[in-house]
């Protein structure tokens, strides 16, 4: 049962914030349909794929509505799901996979993107 | 445009990856075979085989004098294959790596002119050897199988584009 600050937070402040500091993405769900969504991007430096021979891979953590004109946590599949995203803040964007869901709190997904 | 001996053999790698295919009697089509470039714009997905070039040590013993003198190293590559099943996938991810390094192996042991001079790679090498099966797991979840594959190779001295049998 969630908490009423928790779905306070879900009906107000994450539209808000999506609406304020959002940037356009594309999903690739593996199986379906793409859609446009709003995503908030924190665009880390690159990280290291150190199991394969400390090979350098593009790191981004996206926050999207948890929610069906954002992604639902349980239609999520890291196995395949992808954006169409740009590395840099308005460079070129290419599909990126998803890589594992960070977290699910307060109407937010949190993913890391590579 | 020449390339090295070293660059020949690693390019050889590639195009023999680039051939797991159904449609070539392998039992999985091969979504893209990368090499690590400076921008990582490579994205980590099922089915990626990455070719990751080790480093290159001298081979004393089939080092040979002569003018000018060969020079051979042994040269280790990791070809990481990615397993990234989808979340709702209860098959052990044991048994999909065993599959897909098992085809590794044999799209590596295949040369499509010479099939029992594999370890030649087109003739840039003396021998090459698969040293190694291991499978990794990363905390991003990325799962897979490394064949280490040892190659040797001899070139000039002076010279690292000019291959020495």
């Amino acid at each position: 049962m969630p908490t009423r600050f928790e779905q306070h937070l879900r009906r107000t402040v994450v539209p808000n914030l999506v609406r304020q500091f959002g940037e356009s993405a594309e999903y690739f769900p593996c199986n379906g349909e793409s859609r446009a969504i709003e995503v908030l991007v924190i665009r880390d430096p690159l990280s290291i794929a150190s199991e394969v021979g400390e090979v350098l891979v593009n790191a981004l953590v996206v926050r999207v509505k948890n929610a069906s004109d954002g992604i639902t946590a349980d239609e999520l599949d890291t196995g395949g799901d992808k954006l169409l995203i740009a590395l840099r803040s308005g460079g070129d964007t290419s599909l990126r996979s998803i890589v594992q869901l960070l977290s699910d709190a307060n109407g937010f997904l949190r993913l890391l993107v590579q | 445009m020449a390339y090295t001996v070293i660059e020949s053999i690693a390019r050889e790698i590639v195009s023999r990856l680039e051939q797991i295919k159904i449609a070539n009697g392998y039992a999985f089509n091969v979504t893209s075979v990368i090499r690590p470039n400076r921008n990582a714009t490579w994205t980590p997905e099922d089915r990626l085989i990455l070719v990751k070039q080790g480093d290159s040590t001298k081979n004393e013993s089939l080092s040979c004098p002569g003018n000018p003198p060969a020079m051979a190293f042994d040269t280790t590559f990791e070809l990481c294959g990615f397993v990234r099943t989808s979340d709702f996938c209860s098959k052990e991810y044991e048994s999909i790596e065993n599959d897909r390094g098992a085809q590794i192996i044999k799209a590596i042991t295949t040369e499509a002119t010479d099939p029992s001079m594999w370890y030649t790679f087109a003739s840039n090498a003396i021998i090459s050897d698969i040293i190694e099966v291991r499978s990794f797991e990363e905390s991003e979840s990325h799962n897979g199988v490394i064949v280490s594959l040892s190659v040797t190779h001899r070139q000039d001295e002076n010279n690292p584009y000019n291959v020495r049998a």
